[in-house]
């Protein structure tokens, strides 16, 4: 520890010089919290490095924040970061954002462990003869970087893709030193962007921006867009809105494999791998049938030609999906006022996305969705061209290539194998990486330059038209990095990228245009301030889209399945493997924190793993058992992953989760094996990058896997009619209605209470959670292990039960593939009245608060463990261990709330930390606390604002309102008369 | 005691023995130790001190290393808590209860009894403090007065338990001394030794013997037999409520305390065969333990078996009666889930094994008790790990449903506490008589000159 | 034992020793009877007067209900918590403590009492006790004067003592 503080003050030493800039300032107090933060850690001397002149921004004690935009994806959503003495503590949605509104998912919330992960590479690095990095100063590794520019060589920039004003320097810098720029991630939306073009003209070659808060239907083929499609915090909101209203959205979801989404739907369409776009066909022509017609003649006979063969029959039986189903969707579609259609996710990622594609923008045009639900002026443009990387992959392989930069987006990683990339990169003299891990591809590299996080750097990022949101650094650096911008800059030969000393500055300078086409009042130094407070700059784009008619649009006669790839398969499979992006390690980038591993799958609740997802049939035939290891493999590679049999994958899939089986990357992510998974991906012509396209053989492996699934004992997943997780079904039941069935539940009545009822004077906190905009997302979980330095346990100790989630998300599943009923009810500490833990513990270690809160005291408590015995919703953790932490993570550490030691119990405290905050504010002011001035993390986090907390005392708060709600219930307190302070609201489904 | 009970006890013996016989077949006992004794005692102190040291790891390590997980918090620790202390019920019960109830074959066993109650006790006792997360704050437990006027909470069922069974412990302590009194004092007249000379002289407290002594002393005898007495009903109540007043599935039942103590008496006379049959061998007290006293303890055996079986069926009953679907998947469980192998040993050693000894020959065939009284014991550990393992395992919300995982720190430790308890009964055995001589002396006809004499018809 | 010798009768008969007592119920004020075992009828002969420890158990187990109690509702006074919705003096909780501790403070009484009034501990004070009188003898032992000890000495001679002898008293 003492070490680590030195060079940090080593640093110091030279910025001592240059004043007292807020930088700088950070700079020392990074020194001094790195140490303090080790005393949270519970480690024995440290040295403690007093704050000897005052800043008016930083009050030690006192959090600051700081806007900024969260760059884990290109969603861009708004993040706020709270900091202590100049460390990033928690990460959090911005509510003034026009795209998340203040939610933030997991990944989102992760992006902290990505910033203090212990295996980011420290200082520039230099791969020696041996091929072993050696540390190397920036002056050196730049001065190398120059010479490799100077000459004439063929230089290529591969990065992910970039936005705002980085992407504008990259390709000034890119002409500048003559380099070509390549941006590319694995799972873009080219296609869609492109279908799009073709259905409603050339100038809207994008990504339209739905709204599923105006759709009364919505009908998705694959398309995951509550966990990681496109803009999944924006659409979740925008969905929860409407599942809310009294009109919720009903929508139908077509996909081999259930997703997340398609758990949400009302209605599944499980169908066989790659016949997504015969049901579209079926859809479109039944509603042109219907006389949903409004398309330009040429087109309609076009479509009359090509669909004539296509009838519901023969596509039911080709699908496997009942005709019924496929003309109620069809039914549902024409006869709602708005509705929409989209398709995407990795089950669509076939060969024949693109006409899926169409097809769909054809339905929405049909059903005149344009303007309604699908935003033109709001396009997302789509950067990543992987038809552009292949070629550039093949002239490198040419050796036409010999200096290569590449970013931190670990292209060695997502590009399958077959691509020969990997040959590829071998080949070029120079591989300079930017990246700030020593990932796959960086491993390749000759020369690292570790970029700064984006908590580190300035930026900018603009998703769509009218949103121009900020990345601002929050803390200095951790490590001895330089933000990509300003490399570029010091690397730039050119005068007017010269001219610019730091990032900042370009930066500054882009914004300039941006306030003057804002055409606001305020000069810009108040804008660019206003600005950084805010997030962004955010405005409506006046502009009112036009559809343009589309020259042609190709749409094949063919009855045609995707077709999927079985090179030199021995025998021929009927299997298909599906690789697809899920919530916790997304495409692989979150794959390196144990906030994203810990967290347990929201389908399969297994964590710290990959997994093959296999039908019961296919199973049994193969005498398959979940947890059993199985080999899948096909000509270009072989997975070996523990295997989960479930009903809800079709019987020729097997998916398999992307993001898992780095060989390099960190110390989690390589702990996690199994395989990549785009590797078993075989190249072909297609311009983008189908991920769904391969058989595969499925073979028993040797050997079982204790594999780390939080409910994987028998029935553990089955509420049965212990109504944990109740869901009411809208046919039967208008949400709002009165539902005797649930009467007594609803505690409408008091049951007799054998003491008096406690009056709490002031407060009387509890929450309301509503399960019909719960998407199980899990980004509560992850936001409460951030916000009270939950440790996160490991494989092996999770596999014994024992992991310290304080929020657990609960997943039913008591129906069947065909009738589903999947629900998912966030669980945390329900702070009975009549709480059965407190009285039970011999030493008042937990208590009753005098604001209605069951409240846990760490240094009283001696470890009996009769409370958690004694819990009914088995929501306390023991701490059987004691869990370190690799530093910095430590830095980490929330300093509001204590690290607890071995032995002692912990739960849920509604974050106890927060409201004391408030309350001290409103004391100050001599008033009470208002209504939402404070949430709990997990609260805060919900991108659907599922979950609301508040003051039960006062009648007027949101939550208490919400508790008196016809749908709401206290789950087993009709059993067990438990009071607790957290109600829940019944989830809407539509009846099929 | 009345004269005719004297008459008929003293028939139970093969024979007339006398004062003086009782005196030298008792204190032989005490005679030099053998090499036999000093092996038993070593290996006695080897075990615990593994376990000891598996303890240890275990605080340093932290309590994973033991088999508990969420949401099983109690298990294998607790098992042996609540195991010993129904081991050390018998004890007081023979000792205490039976003395009121003038029961005949009491005086030769009750000393041994009272013994393994004492070190039952010493080795449940050990269990909550090996079992708790920071042992070493385990002393809050206790309401002791201190700065900050912390005080522990009476409402909680564990601190009635700390009172229970440091109660228990205090008086069954204080009992089993008293009645060791005269008996040290006769070693005392005997002693060969030095060392024991002057041991046994401290430890009798000069007693003598005489009028003034036997009259208040035998008063006071009677009065902790009847203050002990209900604790037998107490202490094992007060630990079956440890569960009953939760509200668990399974354990939230208000049949566990008659059920506990019934079964607490089962286990603990099953142990006291245990432990006599070989020291009957050994030392060859075959004239002073006969069949009788084993064909009693067999009915005692046969009674606690009858109820704790029907407390078994009567469970099963009520979670069907209750239609409570908490109640009825848990008890669904018990027979046919996870941990069915320990429901259906439990249901084999307790229920349907003791049935045979409805056959008199089985009661008094030495070596068929010995198996059997293993056999209850082991059932009667298997009964503790149903109630406190399924019921925590499946509860009410499934998705926080677990398991148990195999530990060998849990063995360890399961092992080395019957090392302990070893330990102190062989020391015992050696250094104090195990068997009360003054009682036994008691139930013997005095010898009188003159036969004739009016002496016993006071 | 008052008298500064000491006759003691060893008797092997308990009708013998209960002559012997007779003699010494005439001769002495003080004397003293040894028992190998409690022989209800050789107590009885000495002294028929019910014992007091009864008394002493009592008061000690009402002291233990009433501190019991005590304990449990001050420190919960002192230190008021609320646990559930329970009221911070739930005597229901409390009868546990109440009723440990009126059996412990019971026992403890007993103890006492049963020490002081057997007068232990007194390990070297035996005046004319005799290590038989623990195996298989009775024994008598009467206090006297010197000029008595012959006379006493006949007579328990007479009552069938196996041995009579004389020992220094104090």
């Amino acid at each position: 520890m003492q070490k680590k503080s030195l060079t940090i003050l080593g640093q110091n030493d030279n910025v001592a010089s240059e004043g007292l800039s807020r930088r700088s300032f950070l700079k020392v107090l990074g020194a001094a919290t790195a140490t303090t933060a080790v005393a949270c850690a519970d480690k024995a001397d440290q040295i403690i490095y007093p704050n000897v002149k005052g800043d008016a921004t930083q009050i030690p004690g006192l959090p600051s924040w700081y806007s900024s935009t969260c760059t884990q994806c290109d969603a861009g959503c708004g993040v706020n970061y709270k900091t202590y003495e100049g460390r990033v503590v928690i990460v959090e949605g911005n509510k003034d954002h026009p795209i998340n509104k203040g939610g933030l998912c997991a990944i989102g919330h992760s992006a902290l462990q990505d910033h203090y992960d212990p295996d980011r590479v420290r200082q520039p690095l230099e791969k020696d003869s041996n091929g072993v990095f050696q540390p190397i100063t920036w002056k050196a590794a730049y001065s190398k970087i120059k010479q490799a520019i100077a000459d004439d060589s063929k230089r290529a920039f591969l990065t992910r893709p970039l936005s705002g004003s980085l992407e504008k320097l990259v390709g000034e810098w890119s002409t500048d030193v003559a380099v070509e720029h390549y941006a590319y991630e694995p799972l873009d939306y080219a296609q869609l962007a492109k279908a799009t073009a073709a259905v409603y003209g050339a100038e809207y070659d994008g990504v339209p921006h739905y709204d599923f808060s105006k759709a009364e239907v919505v009908l998705n083929f694959g398309a995951d867009f509550l966990e990681t499609w496109i803009s999944p915090c924006e659409y979740s909101r925008d969905w929860a809105k409407s599942r809310k209203s009294k009109k919720p959205v009903r929508v139908f979801q077509v996909e081999p494999r259930l997703s997340l989404t398609g758990a949400n739907a009302d209605h599944h369409l499980k169908c066989k791998p790659g016949t997504e776009l015969l049901i579209a066909k079926a859809v479109l022509k039944e509603l042109l049938s219907r006389g949903k017609n409004n398309l330009p003649a040429s087109l309609l006979g076009e479509l009359e030609v090509s669909l004539a063969e296509i009838t519901i029959d023969v596509v039911a039986k080709l699908s496997n999906v009942k005709s019924e189903k496929i003309v109620s969707a069809a039914q549902r579609l024409a006869e709602a006022k708005t509705s929409l259609v989209i398709a995407g996710g990795a089950s669509a990622k076939t060969n024949n996305e693109y006409e899926l594609q169409v097809i769909c923008a054809l339905i929405n045009r049909v059903l005149g969705n344009v303007g309604q639900t699908i935003n033109l002026d709001r396009l997302r443009k789509v950067k990543s061209d992987f038809q552009k990387v292949k070629s550039l992959i093949a002239e490198i392989n040419d050796n036409k290539y010999s200096v290569l930069f590449v970013d931190g987006s670990n292209p060695l990683f997502t590009i399958p194998s077959d691509y020969k990339f990997g040959l590829a990169i071998k080949k070029l003299d120079l591989v300079v990486s930017f990246a700030s891990h020593l990932d796959e591809t960086s491993k390749e590299a000759h020369l690292i330059l570790p970029a700064s996080s984006s908590i580190e750097s300035w930026g900018d990022h603009q998703p769509y038209a009218g949103v121009s949101s900020l990345v601002q650094p929050a803390m200095t650096p951790v490590f001895d990095t330089v933000g990509l911008g300003d490399m570029l800059l010091k690397l730039s030969r050119s005068e007017e990228l010269k001219k610019f000393s730091e990032f900042q500055d370009y930066l500054k300078a882009q914004w300039q245009t941006i306030h003057a086409g804002a055409g606001v009042a305020e000069n810009f130094e108040t804008f660019w301030k206003k600005s950084l407070e805010r997030g962004g700059y955010f405005a409506d784009p006046i502009s009112v889209a036009q559809l343009s008619i589309p020259t042609s649009v190709i749409v094949t006669a063919k009855l045609d399945i995707a077709s999927f790839d079985s090179t030199k398969i021995q025998q021929k499979s009927e299997l298909v493997l599906l690789p697809y992006a899920s919530v916790k390690t997304f495409d692989g980038r979150a794959a390196n924190r144990p906030w994203m591993q810990e967290l347990p799958d929201p389908i399969t609740k297994i964590a710290w793993d990959t997994w093959a997802e296999i039908n019961t049939k296919t199973a049994a035939a193969k005498k398959i058992k979940t947890g059993d290891l199985v080999k899948i493999s096909n000509y270009y590679g072989e997975l070996q992953v523990p295997a989960y049999v479930t009903d809800h994958v079709d019987e020729n899939v097997i998916a398999v989760p992307l993001g898992n089986g780095h060989s390099d990357f960190g110390r989690y992510a390589s702990s996690v094996g199994g395989g990549n998974v785009y590797n078993m991906i075989p190249s072909d012509k297609a311009d983008h990058l189908q991920l769904f396209t391969t058989h595969v053989e499925l073979k028993r492996a040797l050997g079982k896997h204790k594999v780390a699934n939080t409910q994987d004992v028998k029935d553990s997943d089955k509420q049965g009619k212990r109504e944990i997780a109740r869901t009411s079904y809208i046919e039967t039941k208008v949400p709002g209605a009165h539902d005797d069935h649930h009467d007594d539940h609803h505690g409408h009545h008091e049951p007799a209470q054998m003491y008096e009822q406690r009056i709490h004077p002031l407060y009387q906190w509890g929450m309301v959670v509503d399960l019909a905009a719960c998407t199980g997302c899990s980004a509560c979980v992850t936001a409460c292990y951030a916000e009270n330095n939950i440790p996160t346990v490991g494989r092996k100790i999770m596999t014994e039960g024992r992991e310290m989630s304080w929020l657990r998300l609960e997943r039913y599943d008591d129906g069947t593939s065909e009738d589903l009923q999947i629900s998912f009810i966030p669980a945390m500490c329900q702070h009975c009245q009549n709480a059965p833990c407190e009285p039970v513990c011999p030493v008042y270690a937990t208590y009753h608060n005098e604001d209605g809160m069951n409240v846990m005291v760490y240094n009283r408590c001696v470890g009996t463990r009769y409370c958690a015995n004694n819990c009914v919703y088995k929501q306390r953790r023991f701490n059987w261990y004691e869990y370190e932490l690799p530093e910095p993570m430590e830095m980490q550490l929330n300093p509001e709330v204590m690290k607890r030691t071995a032995g002692v119990m912990e739960k849920c405290s509604f974050c106890v930390h927060r409201i004391k905050d408030a309350k001290d504010h409103a004391k100050d002011e001599g008033r009470l606390v208002a209504d939402g001035e404070v949430q709990p993390a997990c609260v805060k986090s919900c991108p659907t604002e599922a979950l609301v907390f508040g003051d039960l005392n006062d009648p007027n708060s949101r939550v208490s309102k919400l508790a008196k709600h016809d749908r709401a219930y206290k789950i087993l307190d009709h059993h067990l008369n438990t009071q607790p302070s957290v109600s829940y609201l019944d989830n809407l489904k539509y009846k099929a | 005691m009345s004269t005719d009970i004297i008459k008929d006890n003293a028939t139970k013996y093969s024979g007339e023995v006398t004062y003086h016989e009782v005196n030298e077949t008792v204190l032989s006992m005490l005679e030099k130790p053998t090499f036999g004794w000093y092996v038993l005692l070593l290996s006695c102190i080897a075990t615990w001190v593994m376990g000891f040291g598996c303890w240890i790891s275990m605080m340093i390590y932290g309590l994973g290393m033991t088999g508990l997980s969420h949401p099983i918090m109690w298990g294998v620790y607790i098992t042996n808590f609540v195991f010993w202390v129904g081991i050390a019920h018998s004890g007081t019960l023979i000792s205490a209860v039976l003395y009121l109830f003038r029961a005949k074959f009491r005086q030769p066993i009750y000393r041994l009894a009272e013994a393994m109650t004492v070190f039952a006790v010493m080795t449940a006792g050990l269990f909550p403090i090996i079992h708790v997360g920071r042992p070493w704050y385990a002393y809050w437990l206790m309401p002791i007065p201190n700065e900050r006027a912390l005080w522990p909470n009476f409402k909680s069922p564990l601190l009635w338990d700390v009172f229970a069974v440091s109660t228990y412990f205090t008086v069954s302590t204080t009992f089993f001394i008293v009645g060791l009194i005269p008996d040290i004092a006769s070693a005392r007249d005997k002693a060969k030794t030095k060392f024991r000379k002057i041991l046994y002289s401290i430890t009798s407290l000069g007693w003598t013997g005489n009028a003034r002594q036997y009259k208040n002393y035998v008063a006071a005898y009677l009065i902790f037999a009847a203050l002990a007495t209900p604790l037998v009903v107490s202490v094992h109540s007060v630990v079956s409520w440890d569960f009953a007043m939760s509200i668990i599935p399974g354990w939230h039942a208000t049949i566990f305390p008659p059920y506990f103590v019934a079964g607490a008496i089962f286990s603990g006379v099953a142990m006291v065969i245990t432990l006599v049959i070989p020291l009957r061998k050994i030392f060859k007290l075959e004239r002073i333990i006969t069949d009788f006293h084993f064909d009693a303890m067999c009915k005692l055996i046969l009674l606690t078996s009858g109820v704790v079986t029907y407390a078994y069926v009567t469970e099963f009953y009520v979670a069907w009666f209750s239609n409570n679907m908490f109640e009825r998947y848990q008890f669904w469980f018990r027979p046919f889930g996870e941990f069915k192998l320990a429901f259906w040993g439990m249901a084999f050693c307790n229920c349907m094994a003791p049935l045979t000894l409805w056959y008199k020959p089985l009661r008094t065939n030495i070596a068929y008790l010995f198996v059997m009284s293993i056999i209850i014991n082991i059932g009667m550990w298997l009964e503790r790990f149903n109630i406190i393992f399924t019921s925590l395992a499946r509860d009410f919300i499934p998705a926080a449903w677990g398991g148990y995982n195999f530990s060998w720190i849990d063995v360890g430790i399961t092992i080395g506490a019957f090392g302990w308890f070893g330990m102190w009964m062989t020391l015992f055995i050696k250094f104090f008589p195990s068997i009360a001589i003054v009682e036994v002396k008691e139930v013997i006809e005095a010898p009188v000159r003159d036969p004739h004499s009016s002496v016993h018809h006071h | 034992m008052k008298g500064q010798k000491v006759v003691v009768g060893v008797f092997t008969y308990l009708d013998d020793a209960l002559k012997g007592i007779q003699v010494a119920k005439d001769n002495a004020k003080d004397y003293q009877v040894y028992a190998p075992t409690y022989v209800p009828a050789l107590v009885h002969a000495v002294d028929s007067k019910r014992s007091v420890i009864a008394t002493i158990s009592l008061i000690g187990g009402i002291c233990g209900l009433i501190a019991g109690f005590a304990l449990a509702i001050l420190t919960g006074l002192d230190w008021p918590m609320r646990v559930s919705a329970k009221n911070i003096v739930s005597i229901p909780a409390y009868i546990v403590v109440g009723y440990e501790w009126t059996i412990l403070f019971g026992a403890l009484f007993t103890l006492n009492g049963m020490l002081f009034l057997c007068r232990i501990p007194n390990i070297f004070r035996k005046v004319g006790y005799d290590p038989r009188f623990s195996d298989d003898k009775y024994g008598v032992v009467i206090g006297c004067e010197p000029d008595q000890v012959d006379q006493i000495k006949e007579k328990l001679a007479h009552t069938g003592a196996d041995e009579v002898m004389v020992k220094e008293g104090l």
